[in-house]
């Protein structure tokens, strides 16, 4: 159903919502990246230990039939190899990888095949070598029909892959397009001569026999995991490279309240915390024991109107609506310093955002103006406009968990009424957001998508992608879909450039989405631990290079 | 006595499958898809093939009356069926579980009843006396606290203020290292502060309760004939009165449970304790129907449990009540 599909990177990346939203069922996913490490105080030791603030339980130890939500995602890619692992330079340019279980690749001249070399001191913690058979057992899985993985659509343009020998494996496509290393490359390298003792068609019940029998091939191993409370991972003894990792564990603490996840990074309990608020992340700055980072994205908020419906299907009505929110005042109030304004899906500090497009300023005047040309009149004097009977009044629908949305609810409430529009907040359950904007049962909903590295949005805003696709606002454009098409058939990303500018162009023009802010996402972390990495992403992505003082 | 048991059974049986399908209903009136929290709350991901084969998976691509009955006639077999969010057998997942809530709800009614019992008996003694006055004015402002309240405010003062004891879990990181008596140490550390919480929520209500039936039985008459007998107060109060008296006090303990696995709950999602009421938390969220049902069948059973225990011991406490029951048609 959903061929091609490419969706660079993050799997979960495209998907709905929630980078601030859920903390518990988190959506976004934490991985790699980059080579900024920081200079450390000192020579880097070994040994000694650090403690995580984890805002959930994981799911499970196979990836494949589990959840994806970012503490599961954060522990299994520490204790699983991938081919290659992808640099954290999403935002310089396309995306790049460096060598894991594959010390070297190189592609045929049609681009259709890619042939990896293994490198032969990988093993997994068992003894046992991890071999091209591995890696050809792994694809199997993904996209076995009963395994069900979320994101098998990646692999939908690979025909086969061939074990050239124990440590050769070639990769087949149907296809040339630019996503093709990034998605071939998604899922981890599973055990084969352990996880296939299970046939494929009983795998999604036996979350319990695999995380009885797991063995692993990253730089950590799980050594214990108390459901609820704490997964400690301790340094596997085969890792191919014997320098690494540097800490002897490192325990993820299942702290669920976001409060108290703070409060124990201040108090010393933990060494890292994940997704402050802008409050918290001051009082964290304030002790000279610890420190903040900070990073734009990777979620853009956004209104998106249900163009099936009257008066949103009108491109000069969204104009006024979005002209009619003063969206600097939102960002502040909600967000203070960790917002800004957004006018794309495009982050702003992406090599491809537009800069030239001209954002729309808040203008309630030329909102009024422009709602009179189309017959919105107050007639009845009772301020909310009207047209043939009809007053001009909608739902908006967010989920009612996340503080910064329904903040922004209210304030677009009272922002829209002094243009005579009437926006009656709606606040319901995540689950039931999610079922509403499936079945397209909405008026307005503030809502989130995470950037796409590589920069296909074609979920979003192609006319193939309504109904059982994220288009789920009914978005159809003939120019879109031909811009987004051709953004797909380049053989590389930059190719693409003038394209995704004109992309961006023709959406802040037509506004199937009022764009509002993107935040930043902020990690605390205590100056003992050195050489932490973290990025937007991927927040733990180095923790093999960590190491903590004496 | 045998018959009023088979009963009693027989009532609670029918109670609790009461119970379950009315919960089984209203689970799956909630709007949402228990295979949405399983996507990362991304549905759409999944193809229609993936999707159609999942709901086999789990049974849920069954009329919901046939659901019902699969589910009933299996859980009749004591097979609780895989946890959706978790691809675990349910019966793992609530056994990983439950002891963590047994100890904490053990140790809150010890801790309930060694400071209830005195305090109420002590207060009915000096009926009417300033002290009485006191333990019931503490007692009803405790009654009417909320019990989530009482448990951020003890984190704030003995976990953070004076930091005695630990905020949050059931051991401290790591602990599963350390050798039996240091891990047993750390778990007593670890379980004051929920267990404290726990117990004094429901100590309001206890105090006023003791009080209140001991100063009934000692209003009765053969408690004025012993004293005209010339027996001690001690005595008075000790044999013949506290039988008597304590009897529904046991009665609310039992009766008091729904209350207590309803602080349990509110406890262990504040103090990340790893037990019952944080797993039936997060089945919730995720509408994990399997795992919500198995639980909803072990609390209800627990309550009505404690119902059914609660009048055994107080007919075993008070013969009137005993004889009452004996003579029951």
């Amino acid at each position: 159903m959903r061929a091609d599909r490419q969706l660079p990177r993050l799997p979960a990346a495209a998907l709905l919502v929630l980078a601030a939203a859920l903390a518990a069922a988190g959506c976004d996913r934490d991985r790699v990246a980059g080579e900024s490490a920081e200079p450390a105080g000192g020579e880097p030791r070994r040994g000694g230990q650090v403690v995580i603030g984890f805002s959930s339980d994981i799911a499970g130890v196979n990836q494949l039939i589990h959840a994806s939500n970012r503490p599961t995602e954060s522990v299994l890619r520490q204790v699983y190899l991938q081919l290659v692992r992808e640099n954290a330079d999403f935002e310089s340019g396309p995306p790049t990888f460096r060598p894991d279980l594959a010390e070297r690749w190189e592609w045929s001249d049609d681009h259709e095949t890619v042939t990896f070399h293994l490198r032969d001191d990988a093993g997994w913690s068992d003894g046992r070598p991890v071999t091209a058979a591995d890696v050809r057992f792994s694809w199997q899985a993904q996209i076995h029909p009963d395994v069900a993985w979320d994101t098998a659509y990646y692999k939908e343009s690979i025909t086969d892959v061939e074990v050239v020998d124990p440590y050769t494996v070639r990769f087949h496509f149907s296809r040339v397009y630019p996503s093709q290393l990034l998605e071939l490359n998604e899922g981890y390298i599973l055990p084969a001569h352990v996880f296939g003792e299970i046939p494929f068609e009983q795998w999604r019940t036996h979350g319990q026999w695999f995380r009885e029998h797991a063995v692993y091939a990253g730089p950590f191993v799980i050594e214990s995991w108390t459901p609820q409370q704490e997964i400690v991972l301790a340094r596997n003894e085969r890792y191919y490279d014997p320098e690494l990792p540097r800490l002897d564990r490192a325990i993820f603490r299942v702290i669920p309240d976001a409060s108290s996840r703070v409060t124990q990074l201040l108090s010393g309990g933990t060494d890292f915390t994940d997704s402050l608020s802008p409050e918290d992340a001051a009082r964290i700055e304030r002790d000279p024991r610890l420190e903040v980072k900070d990073f734009w994205g990777p979620a853009y908020m956004y209104i998106g109107w249900n163009l099936r419906r009257e008066p949103f299907d009108d491109a000069r009505v969204r104009l006024a609506l979005t002209l009619g929110i003063d969206r600097q005042t939102l960002v502040d109030n909600v967000w203070g310093s960790f917002g800004r304004v957004s006018h794309s899906p495009v982050l702003q500090n992406v090599w491809i955002h537009a800069d030239d497009i001209e954002p729309h300023p808040y203008d309630p005047e030329r909102a009024k103006r422009l709602l009179a040309e189309r017959g919105w009149i107050d007639r009845d004097g009772d301020g909310v406009l009207d047209k043939d009977g009809q007053r001009l009044s909608f739902e908006l629908m967010t989920n009612a968990d996340n503080r910064q949305r329904v903040d922004a609810t209210v304030l677009i409430q009272s922002h829209l009424a002094r243009i005579g529009v009437e926006a009656v907040p709606r606040l319901v359950e995540f689950q039931t957001l999610l079922t509403r904007m499936e079945e397209s049962d909405f008026d307005a909903v503030l809502a989130a998508w995470t950037l796409p590295t590589g920069l296909d949005f074609k979920y979003a805003f192609h006319t193939d992608e309504i109904g059982d696709g994220s288009n789920y606002i009914g978005y159809s454009n003939p120019e879109v879909d031909r811009l987004l098409d051709e953004i797909r058939a380049q053989p590389e990303l930059t190719d693409a450039e003038p394209l995704l500018l004109e992309l961006q162009r023709t959406l802040h023009r037509e506004l199937p989405y009022t764009f509002l802010w993107e935040s930043k996402r902020a990690v605390g972390i205590n100056r003992r631990v050195h050489d932490v990495d973290a990025n937007v992403l991927y927040v733990h992505y180095n923790l093999y290079d960590w190491w903590v003082e004496q | 006595m045998t018959r009023y048991l088979l009963r009693r059974l027989a009532a609670s049986l029918l109670l609790l499958l009461l119970l379950v399908s009315l919960l089984f209903v209203l689970l799956h009136a909630v709007p949402g898809d228990p295979l949405n929290a399983l996507a990362g709350g991304q549905l759409e991901r999944l193809t229609a093939d993936q999707r159609a084969r999942l709901e086999r998976v789990y049974g849920l691509d069954r009329p919901i009356g046939v659901q019902y009955l699969a589910w009933l006639a299996a859980a009749a077999r004591g097979d609780w069926g895989i946890s959706i969010s978790r691809q675990r057998p349910v019966a793992r997942v609530i056994g990983e579980a439950l002891p963590a809530t047994v100890l904490l709800a053990l140790t809150a009614v010890a801790i309930d009843a060694a400071i209830s019992l005195p305090l109420g008996i002590w207060a009915a003694r000096r009926r009417g006396a300033a002290s009485d006055r006191l333990v019931r004015g503490l007692g009803l402002l405790l009654y009417a606290l909320p019990s989530f309240w009482l448990a951020l405010m003890a984190v704030y003062v003995f976990a953070y203020l004076v930091p005695i004891f630990p905020a949050s879990h059931a051991a401290d990181p790591g602990a599963a290292a350390l050798p039996a008596l240091e891990r047993f140490a750390d778990r007593l550390h670890h379980l004051a502060l929920p267990a404290l919480v726990l117990g004094v929520a429901t100590t309001g209500g206890t105090v006023r309760y003791v009080r209140n039936s001991l100063l009934g039985v000692l209003g009765q008459d053969y408690v004025r004939t012993a004293r005209a007998k010339g027996l001690s107060e001690r005595r008075v109060l000790w044999v013949h009165a506290m039988r008597p008296a304590l009897a529904p006090v046991l009665q609310l303990f039992g009766v008091t449970l729904p209350a207590l696995l309803n602080g349990v709950l509110v406890t262990e999602v504040i103090f990340s304790w790893p037990g019952i009421g944080q797993l039936a938390f997060q089945a919730i969220r995720a509408l994990d129907y399997p795992l919500v049902l198995a639980i909803a069948v072990l609390s209800g059973a627990l309550v009505i449990a404690g119902n059914l225990a609660a009048d055994l011991l107080h007919a075993a406490a008070d013969p009137r009540v005993r004889d009452a029951l004996l003579e029951t048609p």
